[in-house]
């Protein structure tokens, strides 16, 4: 696992107050808005690869940044 | 009195329209943003009020 | 500077490929497309220079001042809770009535035609019978409906008696979760509420609305005549309650249509009268007003009746009785009786071609402010789009005469001159269109709307007339009907008419992600790269698939459970429709429907059933790779793949370039063409087929990926055709994959051609031709040449981007400058700088199509 794929390991804290919800990195899930998917991970040539985040409310990771991030850099 | 039938935007049904009801009638008001000008067309009775109220002239 | 095609040598002749408009030599490469609008008058210019687009992108609208109305949901829910008790196709009515009766009615500055369905011009509406999900995600977000206290309360409500909530229970915990991932599966139409249809609109312009009252009317006396007559009998008589409550439902809804349309007539009588100080446009408020007091209460009788009333009928439809995505009819024919009486007749509202031209252009900026309610997954699918709207003109009338007329001529130049994305049109293509409306076509494309999109006529037709045969009442497609159809959305034909169209997504629709399925396949149905759960069946680790033919196997035993799954979703989406989510206005407009009493999501008359296989060319090169690299060659082992996929083939760049560079679909490569004719036929095709939908018919794939390709690519691992994890999947249904098509567009046609087109329902085609080439002399020559090529390889559908890679560059580098560049994503066109970046990177990495003379040999032009 490289050393960028081990800052996005997610990890759920209840009641966190760094979490995935508020995180620029953190989308909300298509379907169900109380999950989320992290869009931090880019594969080799940009694209963004996502990963599903079960409890959006209570999970955060090492790379947490609170923000939006502009429609045009997400998927 | 403060009430839509002495207001700007109240307009009365006519008796033939199909919604026509005693007191009923249609409130438009005109309004503008950066698109352009605009107007809206809600029902209202006569005897209600609002915080948009204009007087008659 | 634009610059021109390179010369070519071409039967012993060096061929030059000057532009076609001189003049274009002197614009700008890199800003072309914004030279190329000229809307027909001042009021479609000013009306383009404010049209309060709706398009979605990433989830998000991109315009940061739209919101979500309540007045929708406010209404639907207070008629609800009073309506307790009574049946429910009259609590349905009367909630529309409530709508109608008390929402806000806007006019617009320039408007013609009137309607709109929220109560602002930059709102959309919510429906929360359909998914308290969905009006939860936009509470959370930017766009929430305010008061948001009310907004709660009435999503509480909703919670107990949505769509969701009734069919949810018939499915494990486990499904529902592995259905709502969106990564093998679509999430099930109950819990999202998206649907599509196609209206009949043809007995609105037709009878209108008090005929059909009427016309229930009678319905109704003849049924309470037959349940009073003496002798009593329980079996011929119980089953008229339903058909009753029907009929008055019906009753209801259309008379608060009426209602609802002269609220507008009154509305513009006021402005003209209290307002507007313009005389000239005084006196078109008055005429508008009175058109929308008469229309849709009564039949039209020119193009201005039948435009109002098309769209009345469209907003009830579509987006204000339930929401419905779609523009789906036959536009050229269905107002060509009112085009006739008006341009060349002049017996009613006469006026010029070009009045109606202009007509068109304000239809097109009408359907370009309708934004959806829509959740957030279908504000993701169709990223640059406000909605899906497509429309179909040309094709072949009943008699198997030539369907173009002056009408589609209309249609066509109305899209080229005012270059908005919104609605996409499709052309049904045939032999004996008439070359007029052919060359009006080309210009459409070459001018890189990216739509007309072709679809091949007869394979349509043929497919009206085989899904007749399973009419579960015998009363299908006639020889005749089968001539008239329209994609019911991007691709699938659908009949239009005055019955048997389809009202509901839950007859045709839902999707399953075919690259997805391969990556689970490849890891016994664990999905490692995304959700971190179970996903699939359990078939085994990668080392377990010893042969081709186990793998093949394998990803079949997949690919029937989710097609199973998302099959079983969509049918009780449609139990539960039938039961709590009645349409009386559709129903009323649809001759079965009135004959026999039932509601329009109930009868089937037509059947219409498939499936969206989405990112299959990944799916099928990935199995191509493995065959040849592992199964024929044995250059690497199973493990070895493995381990690279892991890694997301880190550490393993010669294998991936090995993976990469095995034969791909779309190069006329017979290795690869075969084993993805198979993959398209045994699996895809037959594998569906042994599923028979609500309406009795076996259902047929249809290849079709809207936005998905960037969506779904964001969700897939490393695949086995050297892809990257996260890398965008292949467009369209059939499409080769980003840039690796590389044999010129005849290689392409031939691969297409391959797979028998009858063994689909539709199969989605992008191509990026050369900008240089279609806008020289010869340009539209070839192109013919090309489509006639095309039809004769009996390929079902394609589609163009025309665009240079330098305009989109500059696009990326400044937005605000490429406001009129138009690329094609999938079954819809966006502008290009409503897209993110990711989906910008999708159609630049498209293989730019350049004819050599071998091409031009195949196609047999004569230059």
């Amino acid at each position: 696992m490289s050393k960028e794929e081990k800052s996005l390991r997610q990890r759920r804290e209840p009641g966190t107050s760094r979490p995935c919800i508020k995180c620029k990195y953190g989308v909300e899930n298509s379907t169900d808005p109380s999950k989320g998917a992290c869009i931090a991970m880019k594969s080799a040539d940009g694209a963004i690869w996502k990963k599903l985040i079960k409890d959006y409310y209570n999970t955060t990771c090492d790379r947490f940044e609170e923000g939006e991030t502009h429609f045009r850099d997400r998927v | 009195m403060i009430i839509c039938s002495n207001c700007q935007s109240f307009f009365e049904l006519p008796k033939d329209a199909d919604d026509y009801a005693e007191g009923k009638g249609d409130c438009v008001r005109e309004e503008k943003d950066e698109k352009g000008k605009f107007w809206l067309s809600k029902s209202t009775q006569e005897n209600s009020t609002c915080s948009l109220f204009k007087a008659k002239h | 500077m634009a610059t021109e095609a390179k010369p070519l040598e071409y039967k012993g002749k060096v061929i030059e490929f000057p532009f076609e408009n001189p003049d274009e030599s002197n614009l700008p490469l890199e800003s072309l497309h914004e030279n190329l609008a000229k809307p027909s008058t001042g009021r479609t210019k000013r009306l383009k220079a404010r049209c309060r687009w709706k398009h979605t992108s990433a989830g998000e609208f991109v315009d940061d001042s739209v919101r979500a109305g309540i007045e929708r949901m406010r209404y639907i829910t207070e008629s609800y809770r009073e309506s307790e008790g009574r049946p429910e196709v009259i609590r349905r009515a009367l909630g529309l009535a409530n709508i109608l009766e008390k929402n806000t009615v806007i006019l617009q500055e320039d408007e013609f035609i009137l309607g709109f369905n929220a109560e602002r011009p930059n709102y959309v509406p919510m429906y929360p019978e359909l998914s308290p999900y969905t009006v939860l995600d936009y509470m959370q977000g930017k766009y929430a409906p305010q008061p948001a206290s009310e907004a709660q309360e009435i999503v509480q409500y909703w919670s107990k008696h949505s769509l969701l909530t009734h069919a949810a229970p018939y499915f494990t915990q486990d499904e529902m979760d592995r259905m709502n991932q969106v990564s093998t599966m679509s999430a099930p139409p109950f819990a999202s509420g998206f649907s599509s249809m196609i209206p009949p609109y043809e007995t609105v312009l037709e009878d209108g609305l008090l005929k059909r009252i009427q016309l229930a009317e009678e319905h109704l006396r003849e049924a309470k005549e037959k349940m009073a007559a003496p002798y009593w009998n329980a079996g011929e008589r119980l089953e008229l309650i339903a058909k009753i409550d029907v009929w008055q439902a019906m009753i209801i809804a259309d008379k608060a249509v009426i209602s609802w349309a002269r609220r507008h007539a009154r509305l513009c009588k006021i402005v003209a009268e209290n307002f507007e100080s313009n005389p000239k446009r005084q006196e078109e408020l008055l005429e508008m007003a009175e058109i929308s007091h008469r229309i849709p209460a009564e039949p039209c009788k020119g193009l201005k009746d039948a435009m109002q009333a098309k769209w009345y009928a469209f907003l009830i439809c579509h987006a204000i009785e339930r929401y419905a995505s779609g523009y789906a009819q036959k536009e050229d024919k269905l107002l060509w009786p009112y085009y006739k009486a008006s341009v060349i007749d002049k017996t009613s509202q006469p006026m010029t071609h070009g009045d109606a031209v202009e007509l068109f252009e304000i239809e097109r900026l009408k359907v370009s402010e309708h934004g959806a309610g829509k959740g957030r997954l279908y504000r993701e699918t169709f990223p640059g789009a406000n909605d899906l709207f497509i429309l179909a003109v040309g094709g072949l009338n009943r008699d198997g005469s030539d369907g173009c007329n002056d009408c589609t001529d209309a249609i066509l130049e109305a899209a080229r001159n005012i270059r908005t994305t919104e609605p996409s049109i499709v052309f049904r293509w045939s032999p004996k269109g008439r070359l007029k409306t052919k060359r009006l076509v080309f210009e459409c494309i070459r001018d890189g709307l990216g739509f007309p999109s072709i679809k091949h006529d007869a394979i349509g037709t043929a497919q009206m007339i085989y899904f007749s045969q399973f009419s579960k009442n015998g009363n299908g497609a006639t020889l005749e009907e089968a001539h008239d159809w329209c994609n019911v959305l991007c691709m699938s034909p659908g009949l239009v008419g005055r019955r048997k169209t389809q009202k509901t997504r839950s007859e045709g629709g839902n999707s399953v992600f075919m690259a997805k399925i391969f990556e689970v396949t490849l890891n016994n149905g664990f999905d490692w790269s995304y959700s971190d759960m179970q996903i699939g069946p359990e078939t085994g680790d990668i080392e377990d698939l010893k042969t081709f033919e186990d793998l093949w196997e394998a990803y079949r035993k997949q690919y029937q459970y989710c097609v199973n799954m998302v099959s079983s979703a969509k049918d009780v989406s449609r139990y539960f429709e039938i039961r709590y989510l009645q349409m009386p206005f559709v129903s009323s407009i649809d001759d079965g429907c009135m004959e026999l009493g039932m509601d329009a999501n109930e009868l089937s008359e037509q059947p219409n059933p498939w499936i969206n296989p989405i990112t299959t060319v990944v799916a099928a090169n990935s199995m191509v790779a493995m065959k040849k690299l592992i199964y024929d060659d044995k250059k690497y082992t199973l493990t070895q793949l493995k381990n690279a996929l892991f890694n997301n083939w880190e550490g393993y760049e010669e294998m991936r370039k090995d993976f990469l560079n095995a034969p791909k679909f779309g190069n006329d490569d017979e290795y690869a063409d075969q084993i993805v004719k198979r993959f398209y036929e045994d699996i895809i095709s037959d594998e569906l087929r042994k599923i028979y939908n609500y309406s009795g018919a076996p259902q047929l794939p249809s290849g079709q990926a809207v936005g998905m390709s960037i969506e779904a690519g964001s969700r897939v691992g490393p695949t086995p055709d050297g892809r990257f994890g996260g890398q965008a999947c292949d467009d369209g249904g059939i499409s080769p994959h980003l840039g690796t098509d590389k044999k010129g567009p005849t290689a392409v046609l031939r691969s297409v051609s391959q797979v028998n087109a009858a063994t689909q329902k539709a199969n989605l085609l992008n191509q990026r031709l050369s900008q240089p080439i279609m806008r020289s002399k010869h340009g539209f020559k070839i192109w013919l040449a090309y489509m006639n090529t095309w039809h004769d390889l009996n390929i079902d559908h394609v589609q163009f981007n025309v665009v240079s890679t330098e305009e989109m560059r500059a696009a990326q580098k400044e937005p605000e400058k490429h406001q009129d560049l138009i690329v094609r994503v999938a079954g819809y066109s966006a502008r290009f700088v409503d897209l993110t970046t990711y989906g910008q990177e999708t159609i630049i990495r498209r293989s730019e199509q350049d004819y050599s003379a071998e091409d031009l040999e195949y196609l047999g032009v004569e230059l």
